[in-house]
């Protein structure tokens, strides 16, 4: 049965705009939020524990995430500054002012290496964790890139802009793959902003959430449209892949949070707990819990019936 | 045939009346033209005196039968001999009895001439009688009149001489009674009473078995539609008189058959018969009751009976009706017409005419020769206003003629006089929802309902009337049609048999309507096996069923794929609609949501060929889709373009939603003069129409007046709740309380659309909160909204600009606050410096960017500025700190020094009481008062700046929403990736309105108010609507083709304008959606009133 286990209200004081799970084992969970923190929560099973709370952004947390090992976490802000953080020590490790690129969300690989951030332009940068300074950029041709993740293997680089092109980058920075819509299918791409991004765990499919309502799954190997999800009532605005490779979740500005089967192409579950749009959705390290974030400042954690 | 029964009783009656006082019962032949046959041996008919002044005596001339021929050598006779009136009287009688009525005539009329001879009592009554039975004749003559003005005349004799009898002896019985048959044949009511006055006056005096008088009672009886009475008035005459005539028996026959004893009907006939085999009327009583049986055989027989009337009487009308109605029936009409025709042009009997007409009527109704069938219906009931089915006939002419409400008057009389007449019922309710759908009558709809109800509450087996009543409530009660359809299907089921597959198809729609998605769900699937054909089946039904079969899958198929929609599974929906173009490419609605599911996923270049593609099938909704996409992709001169030829296009009907869009097009192009020219002339179409109303609030408040938009925004929120498209309005509405500084409720009614209006994806609304909370000197929750706008709208960058403005903002009203602590100035400096960071990368932008990029510069060195008067001020508070401790210092040795004052004081206090108790006060007056000044200075210092910030506050607004032509070209309103739903919004709406518009007054908002949930539900609901109402058209067509001939034609008719209806409605689509559009642009309504503000504050994005 999907049910419910942790329903953490007033967790930020303004809306939640981002989660991440770690996928490490820690059950490490980070949020960031409108109220410009970013707190750094460990789920026992029961309930939501604070340990830290990073202040340091301005203008609302757009993103954060956690490299595989649960020890660095990277975190981006409207102001375009980018944070990297000690989650075992809890304690800021590096900003990176990246006002002069106007980052917007960012993805740090897998590895721990390299993060990778999204802008008001076409370029995406890449910066060096351990460095703090710029590696790079790949040019998506697009017009602002909305949403980056590095796929598992951290061999690749997905972005996605607010026209709905989303694109794949080896580590050359070379482009593999503009996603388009095959002839043959009757599937089309997207033509509006998709906000979120995630590759399945073994890195073959990319997912997208997209405003126009549908999750797209891409080919990584082909660069072709490999399926379309429909369901939500607004905006899609997040994706996550469990790691079980089967199933998926969204979030959406409907206020739902949907798990979908991906064989069945199905959704199999809506929870409608929150009272606001959800903007973050993450599974944990089992494939079997999701933490979602929502405008209504509140993080619920969801059991899904699967073993 | 009631009629007809009703025309040959009283005729019958007549006749018998002649009989008078003669109680034989073989006097009288029923028919005119009397075959007794004359006998042999003749006896002596009358033996007259004859007086011979030679012989002394009295001698006799005896007269046969043969003497009598010769009425003239009679007359001879009798006047010459100068005999008593007796004689004449005994001839009349011959001449009576034998039927010789021309001789009796005249004979009587010679007899009225003859002078009394003196002092003979006997001449009086016999020539009283003898007028009497003149009268009566008369009246039988009059009877056969050709003509009305001939019987007038008669009839006026006839009265004449009645009355004169009545100047000799008022209380003769034989001419109250022939008084009375006169009034009876003359029959109107009035006459009528008085017949009936002078039988019971006949009945109530001596003779109270006056058989004439009894017949005379019984017919008024009869017309009365006492049946019972006049069955016993005729037994008693039976009683009197066993061996009375034949037409008694007939006359009881027709009061059995009126009393439905049918058998005693037809043995009353019978008997009559076996009397007088060829008495006519009995033939025909037989006859009618015959074919009443509806059987083959008795049908044969009847036909018999009439052909054997018909060669007795060739002229009795009664006869000619009824074959013409049997060759009618038989479709041999130019036979029919010929006998009907006679009656037509012959019959005097208003009843027998009225019915010949009637005849008349249906034959030429049924040859299609409607003009003259609806002329004779006519006459038919203005003959007999009571000939129920020709007004029914009349009603399906006018019905053809779509002279509806003609139509609906003739079957309001059939319904009026036949309550239980269930299919004029059905009709009339029918007529009742035309009228409603083209009046937007509510009493209509509710006329309508209630017939439907008591149809069923009557039948409610009546299956049909229950689709019926379903359909009708299909819009005004969606709940309760669902019900009324649920219904049908289980009294269908209950026999065996399965709703029809289309009317699961609405039952489907309406679960939609209530979005029980599930359920839709099923009855479409059991709606489409329904709908499946095997091919044996197939075999055997005709081409045009088949292509109904055909049509309506598709249709359902259409309506699932909207429930596909509806459910979001949108790539199933799409999968069916492209499945449905495939094999009928020409189905326009499909390809319409393609392009409208394309144009929401933002494919714009997808959605105009699709709605190109359908220029060809429906014309003004495409170019309307079109039109808004247009406007959508800001290319107003485009759309300007589309709206202008559905104008064209719709010269005739006028295009309310292409004005409002066009005013809503200039709008946004900033020419407000042609804008409220538009929307005033939607209004001048429309008073009701909201969206034009909110145009021009738009207008107005372009215009800079701001409190009359308000007030318009406002009526229209009074007087409509769930129109689509509200939240637009309510947004214009909240604009303009924060334009006018009520800024609490702009903020409530911002965060209401927000919430409960799903705008939530709506960056332009966080901004306006930003904006009204900036207004409110909020800087916090101003930049909160700002960024939460960023968020959502990442492209914009004016909220960029906003958000380092409101930073700015924040570190200034810091600087500005009379005390600022060392942490509030750092932060201070730090929002400076966000904020001058950000404006450095906002004045040089890379694209064209919606605000004022030099501004930003300026901003910038303000920023710089400030900031370094922050640091300024820190240093100066941190001296200013040390400063106060040394004036702590000094305060407290002062404090001391004060103390030991007061301790001296004391001591003097201890020694002059009274004079140091005021001292005191004084002092510590002069303690409190120290501190009042410096407040007080203060205070006036503080009003200073804030007078000065206010009226910059005022100024800066910041006009997020574009709407003033600004420097930079791209500077009109940005673009948000909802609208794409607002348009389509704005498409749906329009069909609602449309298929709302029937009910204009409030009830009609009350209607739409239904629909206000969200958009993409509103829009089923009226597709199906659409889809709902062709499917009716095509299942009553289907219907129709089950009704008896009678009903057929009106059917059909219902259908067509059903069709129309449809056509109409689609038409109408385009327009009504106009409204929302006109919402859209009110939403940028935000006043541009900057420019004109004092250098230091002067925030405002264009």
């Amino acid at each position: 049965m999907f049910k419910i286990i942790g329903n953490h209200s007033q967790a930020h004081d303004d809306g939640i705009w981002t989660i991440a799970w770690s996928k490490d084992g820690s059950n490490t969970i980070l949020s960031g939020s409108v109220d410009d923190t970013v707190k750094v929560w460990r789920w026992d099973h029961t309930q939501l524990e604070l340990r830290h709370r990073f202040e340091g952004h301005n203008l609302g947390v757009l993103s954060v995430d956690i490299d595989g090992k649960g020890e660095t976490a990277v975190s981006s802000s409207i102001d375009s500054v980018i944070n990297v953080w000690d989650l075992n020590g809890g304690k800021l490790l590096k900003s990176i002012d990246t006002a002069s690129v106007n980052t917007w969300t960012t993805s740090l690989s897998p590895d721990g290496r390299y993060i990778a951030s999204g802008s008001n332009t076409n370029e995406v940068h890449l910066f060096s964790v351990e460095s703090g300074k710029s590696e790079g950029t790949v040019d998506t041709g697009g017009k602002f890139t909305s949403a980056v993740k590095w796929s598992p293997d951290n061999q690749h680089l997905a972005c996605a802009g607010m026209d709905g092109t989303v694109s794949l980058f080896n580590t050359e920075g070379k482009l593999q793959y503009k996603f388009g819509s095959d002839d043959k299918s009757r599937l089309h791409d997207h033509s509006k902003p998709v906000r979120g991004l995630s590759f399945s765990p073994d890195g073959s499919l990319l997912y997208t959430a997209c405003d126009d309502g549908y999750i797209k799954m891409f080919d990584v190997r082909s660069g072709k449209i490999a399926g379309s999800l429909s369901g939500h009532s607004s905006w899609v605005l997040c994706v996550d892949a469990s790691i079980d490779g089967e199933h998926i979740v969204t979030g959406s500005s409907d206020k739902t949070v949907k798990v979908w089967n991906i064989k069945e192409r199905q959704c199999e579950h809506t929870f409608d707990d929150h009272t606001d749009q959800v903007w973050a959705v993450s599974f944990d390290h089992t494939g079997k819990c999701i933490a979602s974030g929502s405008d209504d400042q509140a993080i619920i954690i969801y059991e899904c019936p699967w073993v | 045939m009631s009629t007809a029964f009703d025309a040959n009783h009283s005729q019958i009656l007549y006749k018998q009346q002649l009989g008078e006082d003669d109680e034989s019962a073989e006097s009288q032949p029923a028919s005119q033209p009397a075959r007794q046959p004359v006998m042999s041996d003749e006896p002596v008919v009358v033996e007259i005196p004859v007086l011979q002044k030679q012989h002394h005596e009295e001698d006799a001339i005896q007269l046969g039968p043969s003497d009598l021929e010769n009425l003239d050598t009679v007359i001879d006779i009798i006047t010459f001999e100068n005999v008593h009136l007796k004689y004449w009287a005994q001839i009349a009688d011959y001449y009576r009895r034998n039927a010789k009525w021309d001789e009796l005539y005249t004979l009587l009329d010679r007899a009225r001439q003859q002078k009394a001879p003196p002092n003979d009592a006997e001449h009086m009554p016999q020539k009283i009688r003898l007028m009497v039975m003149l009268a009566n004749l008369l009246l039988e003559r009059a009877k056969g009149a050709r003509t009305k003005a001939e019987a007038d005349q008669l009839i006026d004799q006839a009265t004449q001489l009645t009355n004169e009898v009545d100047i000799y002896d008022q209380n003769n019985e034989g001419n109250w009674v022939c008084k009375g048959y006169i009034s009876l044949f003359v029959g109107t009511s009035e006459h009528l009473d008085r017949a009936r006055t002078l039988f019971d006056l006949v009945l109530t005096s001596k003779s109270q078995t006056s058989i004439p008088a009894l017949l005379g009672r019984a017919a008024i009886d009869f017309h009365k539609d006492l049946y019972a009475d006049a069955l016993r008035r005729y037994r008693t005459v039976l009683r009197i008189s066993p061996s009375c005539p034949a037409s008694i028996r007939v006359a009881m026959g027709m009061c059995f058959a009126r009393l439905e004893r049918f058998d005693k009907a037809r043995a009353a006939f019978e008997r009559a018969l076996a009397l007088d085999e060829n008495n006519v009327p009995a033939l025909v009583g037989t006859a009618i009751l015959l074919i009443n049986q509806k059987e083959r055989g008795a049908m044969r027989e009847a036909v018999e009976r009439l052909t054997k009337a018909y060669k007795l009487d060739r002229t009795n009308p009664m006869t000619l009706n009824l074959l013409g109605n049997h060759f009618f029936h038989r479709k041999e009409y130019s036979k029919a017409l010929g006998l009907v025709t006679h009656v037509a042009g012959t019959a005097l009997d208003r009843d027998i005419k009225a019915e010949a007409f009637h005849h008349m009527a249906r034959i030429h109704h049924q040859q299609g020769n409607l003009d003259t069938a609806l002329s004779h219906y006519y006459q038919a009931t203005s003959l007999s206003p009571s000939l129920l089915p020709a007004h029914y006939g009349l009603g399906q002419m006018y019905i053809h003629k779509k002279q509806l409400r003609r139509a609906r008057d003739c079957f309001e009389i059939v319904y009026k006089h036949m309550p239980t007449n269930m299919a004029a019922a059905k009709i009339l309710a029918c007529m009742y929802v035309q009228e409603a759908e083209t009046s937007r009558s509510a009493t209509a709809l509710e006329k309508a309902t209630a017939l439907f109800d008591k149809v069923l509450k009557q039948r409610p087996e009546d299956i049909e009337a229950w689709v019926e009543l379903g359909m009708l409530l299909i819009r005004s009660n969606p709940k309760r049609a669902l019900g009324v359809f649920g219904e049908a299907k289980t009294r269908l089921e209950a026999l065996g048999s399965a709703l029809p597959p289309e009317l699961v198809n609405n039952m489907a729609c309406l679960h939609l309507l209530n979005t029980n998605h599930r359920h839709a769900k099923a009855m479409f699937e059991e709606a489409l096996s329904g709908l499946d054909l095997d091919p044996d089946e197939q075999a055997d039904m005709e081409e045009a069923d088949i292509e109904f079969f055909k049509g309506a899958k598709v249709t359902v198929r259409y309506n699932r794929a909207r429930l596909l929609e509806t459910t979001y599974e949108l790539d199933a929906a799409e999968e069916e609609y492209h499945a449905i173009l495939q094999s009928h490419p020409d189905y326009a609605d499909a390809r319409f949501r393609l392009g409208v599911m394309a144009q929401r996923r933002g494919a714009i270049n997808e959605a105009t060929i699709f709605f190109k593609d359908c220029l060809r099938l429906n014309e003004v909704t495409a170019l309307t889709l079109l039109g808004n996409l247009c406007i959508q992709k800001r290319q107003l001169q485009h759309a300007q373009r589309y709206f202008d030829k559905i104008i064209k296009l719709r010269k005739k009907e006028g295009d309310l939603y292409s004005l409002v869009s066009l005013g809503n097009i200039f709008f946004q192009r900033v020419d407000f003069v042609r804008a409220q020219k538009y929307f005033t002339k939607a209004l001048e179409a429309s008073v009701e129409n909201v969206f034009a109303v909110n145009g021009l609030g738009c207008v107005f408040a372009a215009q800079g007046n701001t409190a009359q938009a308000k007030d318009l925004f406002q009526q229209i929120r009074e007087a409509t709740t769930d129109v689509e498209g509200m939240d637009q309005i309510l947004l214009n509405l909240a604009h303009a309380y924060v334009d006018l500084g009520s800024l609490s409720e702009g903020i409530a009614l911002y965060e209401y659309c927000q919430r409960k209006m799903g705008r939530r994806t709506d960056a332009s609304i966080h901004a306006a909160l930003a904006r009204a909370h900036y207004k409110n000197r909020d800087y916090k929750l101003a930049r909160k909204h700002f960024v939460k706008a960023k968020h959502l709208d990442p492209l914009d960058s004016r909220h960029d600009f906003n958000i380092a403005l409101t930073q700015q903002q924040e570190a200034r009203s810091i600087l500005d606050s009379r005390r600022p602590l060392p942490d509030q100035l750092l932060e201070a400096e730090t929002l400076l410096g966000l904020a001058r960071q950000c404006f450095r990368q906002l004045k040089r932008p890379r694209h064209q960017v919606k605000y004022d990029f030099k501004r930003a510069e300026k901003e910038e060195r303000l920023c710089v500025d400030l900031r370094h008067q922050s640091k300024q001020r820190s240093t100066a508070a941190e001296s200013e700190a040390s400063k106060l401790k040394k004036q702590a210092e000094v305060a407290r040795l002062f404090q001391q020094q004060l103390q030991q004052r007061e301790a001296e004081k004391e001591e003097r206090l201890q020694r002059l009481a009274e004079a140091e108790a005021r001292k005191r006060e004084k002092i510590m007056e002069y303690e409190q008062s120290m501190p009042n000044v410096g407040d007080i200075m203060e205070r006036a210092e503080a009003k200073k700046r804030e007078g000065r910030k206010r009226r910059s506050d005022a100024d800066d607004i910041i006009n997020d929403e574009e709407e003033e032509p600004a420097p930079l070209p791209e500077e009109d309103e940005g673009e948000y990736d909802d609208n794409d739903d607002a348009d389509d919004g704005a498409r749906k709406s329009a069909k609602r309105q449309a298929s709302k518009r029937k009910p204009r007054s409030k009830k009609s908002k009350v209607v739409s108010r239904r629909e206000d949930d969200d958009d993409e539900d509103d829009d089923d609901d009226d597709d199906d609507d659409d889809d709902i109402a062709r499917l009716r058209a095509q299942r009553s067509q289907k219907l129709s083709k089950k009704r008896v001939v009678k009903s057929k034609a009106s059917l059909d008719s219902d259908s067509e304008s059903d069709d129309d209806d449809d056509a109409a409605k689609q038409a109408a689509m385009p327009r009504s959606k106009v409204g929302i559009r006109s919402t859209k642009s009110a939403e940028i309504v935000e006043s541009s009133s900057e420019d004109d503000d004092d250098d230091d504050a002067e925030l405002k994005m264009s």
